[in-house]
C-alpha cells in the first residue's frame, strides 16, 4: 500500500457502526501510530468537519478510512463531495469493504479517487498489523 | 420435390397422356371410318360399273336376236332358195340400209353381216364403219368367210344361242390390224322355215369404243381393269399390258395382282376388297370381280376390276386431322395454363404453409397467410395460421412470466445479496469482540468461560464462511435461471485451455474422456469446474501429475469427474484437502471456500457429488442431476 501516513494530523474513520469505531479505536490502541483517532457517524457530520478543515478551524487528516455502507450517504458519495475541493486533492483516503467480492467496488473506488481499499478485518492481530503498515 | 410441382407435373401428365389417347383413339377411329367407307364405296361403284357390263352385254344380245328377226333376212332367204335373184337383191339392199341405221345409231359396233352358210361362207350383206363413215359394201367385195374359227363355231351351236367370240384384235387378211382394234363379235345362226341352217348375223363391236362409251374413262379416282378368264389384261390404264396374249405374254393380270390368282381357278365370284400398297399418303384399293355375261356358258367370264385412289381424300383427312392436332394443342397449351393457374392457387397456402413452417423452426417471422380457401390445404394453412398466433401469444405470455420470474429472481438475489452482508456484518464484529476479550481481558475471564469465548470464536467463523458461500453463490446465479443445453467437453476443453500455463508449470498431462451435451447452468458449471482446478493446482504439491476429466454412463445418468494421478500424497492429506467438497462445514474455512461453492453448486442442480481417493490418486466425481 503506497498510503503512507507522514504527519501527526489525525487519522479520521467514517463509519455508522458504533461497534465498528469501537473496535477500530482498540485495535488502533495496540497499533504503533500515535495520531489523533477521529470518528465520525456519517457523510454528512465528516463533511461538515472538513468544512471546518477548509476554513482552517481543524487540521487537513492525515488519512480517512471511510465505509461504503453508510446511510444518507454512502462511501463513493462521500468520497465524490471530498475530491471536489482542490485541497483535499492529496488527502489519502482508503475506502473499507466488509467484503471484497465484488470487483466492481474496487474499480469504482479508484475511479473515483481513494488511494486504496481495505477488507474489515475479521481478528484483531490483522486489524493492528493494518494500521501498523500505514506507519510511514 | 415441393409438392406444388408434384401435382403440376401429374396434371400435365394427365393432360397430355389423355389428350394422347383421346387424339390416338379419335385418328384411329377416324381413319377406320374413312376407309370403311371407302371399301363400301369401292364394292357398290364396281358392283354398279358391274351391272352396267351386263346390262350393255345384254343389249348387245338382244341387239343380234333383233336383227335375226328382221323379215328382210326371211325374204333374203326365201328369195335365195327360190331363185328370185332380183327380190333377193332388193331385200339385201333393204337389210343393208337397216343395218346402216342400226350402225350409226350404235357407234360401238363396226360391222354387222349376213353371211350364208353354204357357198364357203360367202356374206350375203355387209355394213362397217370406216374412218368414222357408214358404208354398205359393195357386193363386189363381200368375202367368203368358211376359213375363220368363229364360222364354224357358230354353225355348230345350238339353234337360238347367241354365240359371243373371244374378244381379241381385230385381223384383216390374217394380220392384226393397225391400230389395234380390240373387237368381239356377236352372232346368230339362222334357220329356214325347215329347220335347216341358212347363215348367220353377226355384229362386230369395237370392244375399246364400247368400254369407252359406256364407263368414260377418265384419269381420275378410279382405274379400270377387265381380263379374259385366262387373266390377258383387256382394259389396262397402260395399254401397253393389254392383249399380251396376242404377243406371247398371257395371264399379265396373275402378275400384277397375284392376290387374284385363287379366284382365277375357284369358282368364287369377287375378291374381297384390299388394300395395295398400304400407305398413309395414298393407299389404294382394288376390287374384283367376275362377270358372267354369256349365260349359256357359265364357266366363262370376265375379271372385271377397279382400283381406287382415296388419295384426294387422305389428304383431306390429313389436313383435318391437323388442325384437329392443332386446336387439340391449343386446348392442351389452354388446359396447361389453367392447370398451372389452379395448382398454383390450390397449392399456394401449402407453400406458404411449408414456408411459415421452416421460418417458425427457424424463429423467423412468418409472411400473411394468402387469401383463405375453404378447401382442406386453406383450412390447414388457417389452422397453421391460428396455431401460430396461440403459440406466439403464449409464448409471449411465457416470455412475460419469465422477465417477470427473472426480475423477480433478481430482486430476491438482490436482497438475499444484500441481506448476507447484513448478516455478515453482526458475525464478523462477534470475531473482533471475542478477539478483543481474548486480547485485553482475558485474564479476567474463568478458565471455564474462556473456552467458551473460543467456541465462540470459532462458530462466529465457521457463520462467517457460511454466509460468505451464500452470498458469493446469490451473487453468481444472479440473472441465471435456466438450464440450457451444454456440450461438456466443449466447456471442459475450453476452460482448461486458460489453464495451459498452470498444467505446464506443473508438468501436467491433460486427458478427456468424450463427454456428453447436459442440460445445465451453464455459468455455474464453469465456476465449478474453474474452482476445482483452482484448488487443486493450489494445494497439490506434486509435479507430473495426471488430470483426466472423466465421463460415464450409468443407469441414472451422466457421472462426471476429475480424476488426479501420480500424486506424490498419501490418502490421509489428499482426504483433507479434499474434505469441504463432502464435509458439511469445512475446518479449514481458509481453503474450503472453492469447494464449498462447488458442493452449492452440484446442490443448485440436484445433483451429486463424491471423492475416491486412494493411495497418490484423488477422482472427483459428481452428477446434474436427472435434469442434466
Amino acid at each position: 500500500m503506497d498510503t503512507m501516513i507522514a504527519t501527526n494530523d489525525p487519522i479520521i474513520m467514517v463509519d455508522d457502526s458504533e461497534t465498528d469505531q469501537l473496535i477500530a479505536k482498540r485495535c488502533y490502541q495496540k497499533s504503533i501510530l500515535q495520531n489523533p483517532f477521529l470518528t465520525f457517524f456519517d457523510g454528512p457530520t465528516f463533511l461538515s468537519h472538513m468544512d471546518s478543515v477548509l476554513h482552517k478551524e481543524a487540521p487537513i487528516p492525515a488519512l480517512v478510512l471511510l465505509d461504503l455502507n453508510m446511510p444518507i450517504m454512502n462511501g463513493f458519495e462521500v468520497l465524490t463531495s471530498i475530491r471536489q475541493h482542490q485541497v483535499f486533492t492529496h488527502v489519502p483516503i482508503l475506502l473499507m469493504f466488509s467484503n471484497s467480492d465484488n470487483p466492481k467496488d474496487t474499480e469504482r473506488s479508484i475511479a473515483l479517487g481513494a488511494n486504496g481499499f481495505q477488507v474489515k478485518p475479521t481478528h484483531v492481530a490483522d486489524f493492528v498489523a493494518f494500521f501498523n503498515s500505514l506507519k510511514g | 420435390m415441393k409438392i406444388g410441382l408434384q401435382i403440376r407435373l401429374l396434371s400435365l401428365g394427365l393432360l397430355l397422356s389423355t389428350a394422347l389417347l383421346i387424339g390416338i383413339v379419335v385418328y384411329w377411329g377416324f381413319h377406320a371410318l374413312i376407309m370403311n367407307q371407302q371399301r363400301e364405296s369401292l364394292e357398290s361403284f364396281v358392283a354398279l360399273e358391274t351391272e352396267r357390263l351386263k346390262t350393255a352385254f345384254s343389249e348387245i344380245q338382244h341387239d343380234i336376236q333383233f336383227i335375226a328377226e328382221i323379215p328382210a333376212i326371211s325374204k333374203i332367204i326365201h328369195a335365195h332358195h327360190a331363185g328370185k335373184f332380183s327380190i333377193e337383191r332388193e331385200e339385201k339392199s333393204n337389210l343393208g340400209l337397216l343395218f346402216k341405221e342400226l350402225l350409226k345409231t350404235k357407234p360401238h359396233y363396226d360391222q354387222i353381216r349376213l353371211i350364208e352358210a353354204a357357198n364357203q361362207g360367202k356374206e350375203l350383206v355387209r355394213v362397217e364403219r370406216n374412218l368414222g363413215e357408214v358404208l354398205i359394201v359393195k357386193e363386189s367385195d363381200l368375202q367368203q368367210k368358211s376359213t375363220r374359227d368363229y364360222f364354224a363355231e357358230i354353225l355348230h351351236s345350238d339353234p337360238g344361242h347367241v354365240y359371243f367370240s373371244k374378244i381379241n384384235l381385230n385381223r384383216e387378211h390374217g394380220t392384226i390390224e393397225i391400230p389395234y382394234k380390240p373387237t368381239i363379235r356377236v352372232a346368230l345362226p339362222i334357220y329356214q322355215a325347215t329347220n335347216q341352217l341358212f347363215g348367220l348375223v353377226i355384229i362386230n363391236m369395237n370392244f375399246k369404243t364400247f368400254i369407252d362409251d359406256l364407263f368414260h374413262i377418265q384419269p381420275g379416282r378410279y382405274t379400270y381393269f377387265l381380263t379374259n378368264p385366262d387373266g390377258d389384261f383387256l382394259i389396262h390404264p397402260e395399254s401397253s399390258k393389254t392383249f399380251g396374249f396376242e404377243f406371247g405374254k398371257p395371264n399379265a393380270a396373275q402378275a400384277e395382282f397375284p392376290d387374284l390368282i385363287p379366284l382365277f381357278i375357284s369358282s368364287g365370284q369377287e375378291f374381297v376388297t384390299e388394300w395395295k400398297d398400304l400407305s398413309f399418303s395414298n393407299p389404294v384399293l382394288i376390287h374384283f370381280r367376275k362377270i358372267g355375261i354369256f349365260p349359256d356358258d357359265p364357266k366363262r367370264f370376265l375379271m372385271f376390276g377397279v382400283t381406287a385412289s382415296f388419295g384426294d381424300i387422305q389428304t383431306g383427312t390429313n389436313i383435318i386431322l391437323l388442325k384437329v392436332f392443332a386446336i387439340t394443342l391449343v386446348l392442351i397449351l389452354i388446359g396447361l395454363a389453367l392447370t398451372f393457374s389452379l395448382t398454383t392457387r390450390l397449392t399456394r397456402p401449402l407453400e406458404w404453409l411449408t414456408d411459415s413452417t421452416k421460418r417458425f423452426a427457424k424463429g423467423l417471422a412468418i409472411s400473411s397467410r394468402p387469401p383463405h380457401e375453404k378447401n382442406e390445404i386453406g383450412i390447414l394453412s388457417q389452422a397453421f395460421d391460428h396455431m401460430v398466433a396461440s403459440i406466439n401469444q403464449k409464448e409471449n405470455q411465457v416470455a412475460s412470466m419469465n422477465r417477470q420470474l427473472l426480475k423477480a429472481n433478481t430482486d430476491l438475489a438482490h436482497f438475499v445479496y444484500l441481506a448476507s452482508h447484513n448478516l455478515r456484518e453482526p458475525a464478523r464484529r462477534m470475531i473482533m469482540l471475542a478477539d478483543l476479550i481474548c486480547h485485553e481481558g482475558k485474564e479476567g475471564v474463568p478458565p471455564a468461560c474462556q473456552d467458551l469465548l473460543i467456541q465462540l470464536q470459532s462458530t462466529s467463523v465457521n457463520l462467517l464462511d457460511q454466509i460468505t458461500d451464500f452470498r458469493v453463490f446469490t451473487n453468481l446465479s444472479q440473472g441465471k435461471i435456466l438450464r440450457t443445453n451444454v456440450n461438456m467437453e466443449d466447456l471442459i476443453r475450453s476452460l482448461t485451455d486458460e489453464y495451459t500455463y498452470a498444467f505446464q508449470a506443473k508438468e501436467a498431462v491433460i486427458t478427456f474422456s468424450p463427454s456428453p451435451s447436459l442440460h445445465v447452468y451453464e455459468s455455474l458449471v464453469k465456476v465449478f469446474y474453474k474452482n476445482l482446478l483452482d484448488h487443486t493446482l493450489k494445494h497439490v504439491r506434486s509435479n507430473d501429475i495426471m488430470v483426466s476429466f472423466t465421463a460415464e454412463r450409468s443407469t441414472d445418468g451422466w457421472i462426471l469427474g476429475i480424476m488426479v494421478t501420480r500424486l506424490s500424497m498419501d490418502q490421509k492429506n489428499l482426504a483433507s484437502i479434499f474434505a469441504p467438497l463432502t464435509q458439511a462445514t469445512s475446518p479449514h474455512a481458509e481453503s474450503g471456500l472453492d469447494l464449498a461453492i462447488c458442493k452449492r453448486i452440484i446442490e443448485r442442480h440436484r445433483g451429486t457429488l463424491w471423492t475416491e481417493i486412494k493411495e497418490n490418486v484423488v477422482h472427483i466425481r459428481f452428477t446434474f442431476g436427472k435434469e442434466g
